[in-house]
């Protein structure tokens, strides 16, 4: 079985998002929003093979764990993780 | 008898032949050691080079961490220095405290960077994107009591807290530094100033040899 | 000869082309003339079919085949340089040589900024790299449209300059500094008649050793092995694109490459590696029309036959043509010739770096270029035809339209004391004086561990050379305002303004690479502009006995703007250096407190020719009046006197005399000091006279001493002109005499300017 994940991992709320505020400076400087709060983000989608729900899951939170995100600094939010078929409809 | 030093060099590392030109000009005995060496026991000193390991495509040093190499730092004896993207490294396998973020200002700094080297002014070359240092309360508290920030930026340009540019673990075996040390060695190439790459590499030879 | 098989498309999952003559691409599209057409047929003696269509496209256009500019710049002195006619030439430094060349990178910039300039720092080190050099510099010249809204460029122009700026310069920070060689030096300009066309020249230097160069000459029975990532459809056309007037439309975009600084690295390291192996013989880096141009080239260079199998290149994207993988740009690719032995190590090495390598072809004896797709042969044409396009004439306009800018009447130039001050502000902040700080500390110089402290506050960035203990310097200049006044006298003048900038830092140029850029050479003004180039170029050259080692050349640079009108660039030919230190130590642009600054060389008065002059854009929005005239001898003479000077340890620092003329002279040393001497000001007797102050006039140096006594008793004997023009002391303040400025006011301006505008 196949598995779609979509990960959204940015830094932590506390830490000082320095492009963010950047964005957020930019927006302020053409008047579109005066405090847009901008905060960046990166997307990772992937693949995940296995054999049922439960080994999917631990999979996924290796993945995260071990390679995406980093305690210290960052936070994660999980978008999307379902399976998937190749052929249309087999959802 | 020379110290031995082995350079882990990670595809994308850029900063593995000066290290290996500094270590050299300052007494070590180093060789290059390609990331997927395991046993690392016969070094006297580890080095993690400056550069960008596997691209940085996720965060810097984060892809790194997962070389065989630096798994097996884990339970090695000798000294480990990081540099640069090294530093990176070791902070995100948690060998070291915190973490590097990007650059207050977002943007790379390249320049020669003033800072405070235990009591004394000293001048290193930065070249960074990801150089701002950041830890929690709790590890902070614990660094500055054990005094384990060894290096500080005298006019902080990247946003580090509490300015540290660079950082011992608890045992002062493991150490970590942003500023490029092994790029302000030859005397060649600075007619009017100092050497104070040098101070590094030398205090780092006392402390192995202690 | 024309055993082409002309089936119809297979229905693999790569279609070859159709064949028929109503379904090829207008000769207009594939950017061919009719004449070109009927040459290639009479060359061939038949129809070329449709994939050989577009195979000649792409050789026989602008970017690959040089058509206009060869006859000319083949004129340029070569001697003293080596492997001149390869990727890139050298020169000689002891059991090694030095490689550099210059590549633009202009119309992929103007489109996507990022990526433009990223790939053009990406295609010049592939240059050096196919040399078997290690790269171990990088520097560049951009030139933009202005920053803030002015006469000629409207609000939204200005934004646009600004987000080419950024995208530029944030390209060849990402990209160079992930490379791990050092960015080392350049120069940033500004000028309206770059607002639709901005000019992005890169350059890079690198070394190998004398014995171990390798060329493009593929020997018989090769193999031909692609290292690299998969081919996928990024940057067609490319070439065919950069030999193109830019419309207003972004649509280009497609026709971009994404580079992947990660892979170049890895590709570096491969490529220096493999080519240590004496089983791999030759060796071409894959840029404008990749494979199609890398095969053919080394084919012809090595005069052997090649058979390429297009079902064995890895293809990134589904369904592409035959033509499209010939022509495909995709980044950080390079091709070598070896044999059976170096094919297997090439293997292994490209695993080691995570790259592919895959056989493609194999040459032979003979003359022919043979493609062919799963057994069947697809295209066949004589190597010679397809790398040797029709070369044209230019016809410049005659009689010669020079005197109009330099007859010129030039505005009056009486203002008051406070009005010169403000001007002296005005300087500071003006983004072609002001520090460019803000950009090259994006650029890491200091990776190699070969540079000098503070590259940027000297005339030439010093690079030491380990492998030689010797030092060696690179700069990179232009002067567009000037060139366009007169290009012969311009382009003469630039080449001693270089040697002027290497002199003022203790360094002697060996040699230059070229960057021209140019507007469309169809146009007899443009024609005029650089066959005059050239000529000033070549003749300077000459006087100095020095070489052309490599260069580049980008034409129909010019845009239409909103308004229906056409704006052409100003001729700019961009001149790399490579110089070598004569002196103990390099002479930076630097003054210390007590310091007598001296002005050696020209006097300049009244009438003196100052031409194309920054002050006069920026104070009197005027461009023209005569160019001045070099003089060979006391260039010469004031050569000797600063290495003697230096030497002798009679000098503190040195700077030539050039944008901004006297008084932009001696602030740049003054800002340049005053980080170490935050106290640093100076006395001088100035007469408030802008021409005096600001005037451009060749052959002058201001020079710092503490010895004030002896560079003077030397410079009599020597009979060197000179003026003494003030002291440094410790005030904080510039006193002209005239008017007084507090320096770190103007020093906050002068660093800073450029960072708040963009």
């Amino acid at each position: 079985m196949k598995y779609k994940a979509k990960i959204i991992v940015k830094l932590k709320e506390k830490i000082k998002d320095s492009k963010g505020e950047a964005v957020s400076a930019v927006l302020k400087r053409i008047n579109l929003e005066d405090d847009a709060k901008v905060r960046l983000g990166k997307v990772f989608e992937f693949e995940i093979s296995a054999a049922h729900a439960n080994e999917a899951d631990v999979k996924l939170k290796e993945i995260i764990d071990k390679v995406l995100v980093n305690p210290v600094v960052e936070t994660y939010e999980i978008l999307e993780f379902k399976p998937y078929s190749l052929k249309e409809g087999e959802k | 008898m020379k110290l031995k030093a082995g350079i882990i060099v990670f595809l994308g590392t850029n900063c593995d032949r000066d290290t290996k030109m500094a270590l050299e000009k300052c007494g070590f005995k180093p060789e290059f050691v390609f990331h997927d060496t395991k046993n690392l026991e016969k070094y006297d000193l580890i080095v993690l080079p400056g550069g960008f390991s596997f691209g940085d495509y996720i965060r810097a040093g984060r892809l790194a961490k997962l070389s065989p190499a630096v798994l097996s730092l884990k339970n090695f004896k000798g000294f480990i220095l990081g540099i640069c993207n090294g530093f990176q490294i070791l902070t995100e396998c948690g060998l070291l405290p915190g973490a590097l973020i990007e650059n207050s200002g977002t943007k790379f700094i390249c320049q020669d960077e003033p800072l405070i080297f235990n009591d004394t002014e000293i001048n290193l070359p930065i070249a960074h994107k990801e150089g701002c240092f950041w830890a929690d309360e709790a590890d902070l508290k614990l660094i500055e009591e054990k005094n384990m920030a060894f290096l500080k930026y005298k006019n902080n340009p990247n946003g580090s807290i509490n300015d540290i540019a660079g950082l011992y673990d608890r045992e002062k075996k493991i150490m970590g530094l942003m500023p490029h040390p092994e790029r302000a060695i030859l005397k060649e190439c600075v007619p009017n100033t100092t050497t104070d790459g040098i101070k590094i590499f030398d205090f780092i030879q006392k402390e192995i040899l202690k | 000869m024309t055993n082409i098989t002309n089936k119809k498309p297979n229905n693999n999952n790569i279609s070859s082309l159709p064949n028929k003559q109503q379904n090829r691409p207008s000769l207009k599209d594939l950017g061919l003339t009719q004449f070109e057409y009927n040459e290639i047929k009479k060359r061939l003696q038949r129809d070329p079919n449709t994939l050989e269509l577009f195979l000649f496209s792409a050789m026989w256009s602008e970017h690959c085949g040089y058509k206009h500019s060869k006859k000319y710049i083949k004129e340029l002195p070569k001697k003293n340089s080596c492997f001149s006619t390869e990727n890139s030439g050298g020169i000689k430094l002891g059991r090694h040589i030095i490689f550099f060349k210059t590549e633009s990178h202009n119309h992929p910039s103007a489109v996507e900024p990022y990526q433009g300039a990223a790939t053009g720092i990406g295609g010049i080190l592939r240059d050096i790299l196919a040399m078997n050099a290690r790269p171990i510099a990088l520097l560049n010249s951009l030139k933009f449209g202005p920053l803030e809204e002015g006469k000629n460029c409207t609000k939204e122009a200005a934004a646009r300059n600004k987000y080419l700026l950024n995208g530029v310069v944030e390209g060849i920070s990402d990209y160079g500094n992930s490379t791990g060689v050092p960015n080392i030096g350049g120069e940033t300009g500004f000028n309206d008649c770059f607002n639709l066309s901005p000019l992005v020249n890169v350059m890079a230097a690198g070394i190998a050793q004398k014995n171990k160069v390798k060329t493009s000459k593929v020997k018989e029975n090769s193999y031909i092995v692609l290292l690299g990532p998969r081919t996928g459809r990024d940057g067609l056309f490319g070439a065919a694109f950069a030999s193109k007037e830019l419309e207003s439309s972004s649509d280009e975009r497609l026709s971009v490459q994404i580079g992947d600084p990660y892979v170049k690295k890895n590709i570096i390291e491969a490529a220096l590696e493999i080519l240590k192996s004496k089983n791999v013989n030759s060796c071409q880096d894959l840029g404008a029309a990749g494979l199609l141009s890398s095969t053919s080239e080394m084919a012809a260079k090595g005069g052997v036959a090649i058979d390429l199998y297009l079902e064995k290149v890895p293809l990134r994207e589904k369904d592409m043509h035959l033509y499209e993988i010939m022509l495909s740009e995709s980044q950080e690719r390079m091709v070598f010739g070896a044999n059976k032995k170096g094919v297997e190590e090439i293997k292994k090495i490209a695993q080691k770096y995570e790259l592919n390598a895959d056989i493609i072809g194999k040459t032979r004896s003979g003359n022919t270029y043979n493609l062919y797709y799963k057994g069947s042969l697809k295209a066949s044409l004589p190597v010679n035809i397809l790398t040797e396009p029709v070369f044209y004439d230019l016809y410049p306009k005659t009689p010669a339209p020079t005197n109009i800018l330099e007859n010129k009447p030039i505005p009056k130039e009486n203002f008051s004391p406070e009005e010169i001050k403000h001007k002296i502000f005005k300087l500071c902040a003006a983004p072609e004086f002001a520090s460019k700080k803000y950009i090259y500390t994006q650029y890491d110089s200091t990776v190699g561990a070969r540079t000098y402290e503070n590259p940027h506050s000297i005339g030439v960035a010093p690079l030491y050379i380990f492998e030689e203990k010797k030092t060696i310097g690179f700069s990179m200049d232009s002067s567009p305002e000037k060139c366009l006044i007169n290009p012969y006298i311009g382009a003469y003048n630039l080449i001693f303004e270089c040697a002027r900038n290497a002199v003022s830092s203790g360094f002697e140029t060996l040699g230059i690479t070229n960057c021209l850029n140019f507007a469309n050479p169809e146009n007899p003004d443009i024609a005029f502009q650089f066959t005059q180039t050239i000529k000033g170029v070549k003749d300077a050259l000459e006087t100095l006995k020095i070489p052309v080692v490599s260069g580049n050349v980008s034409f129909y640079n010019e845009g239409i703007d909103k308004n229906g009108e056409k704006i052409k660039i100003h001729p700019v030919p961009t001149i790399g250096t490579l110089s070598l230190l004569k002196t103990k130590t390099p002479i930076y642009s630097t003054i210390q407190p007590n310091n007598t600054v001296f002005l050696i060389g020209k006097k300049i008065n009244k009438n003196s020719p100052a031409g194309g002059s920054l002050y006069q854009k920026l104070f009197l929005d005027f461009l023209g009046g005569k160019l001045d005239i070099i003089d060979f001898s006391l260039e010469e003479k004031l050569k000797t006197a600063i290495f003697k000077l230096k030497n002798k340890n009679l000098i503190t620092g040195a700077i030539d005399v050039s944008k901004g003329g006297t008084l932009g002279a001696l602030l740049i040393l003054l800002f340049n000091s005053i980080k170490s001497h935050p106290r640093l000001g100076f006395k001088g007797n100035f007469i408030p006279n802008i021409h005096l102050l600001f005037g451009e006039t060749t052959g002058r140096y201001l020079i710092s001493t503490q010895n004030k006594n002896e560079v003077e008793k030397y410079l009599i004997k020597t009979n060197t002109p000179f003026e003494i023009i003030g002291q440094a002391d410790t005030t904080g303040i510039l006193d002209l005499n005239f008017t007084k400025i507090r320096l770190c006011e103007l020093n906050e301006i002068y660093q800073n300017s450029i960072s708040k505008k963009v």
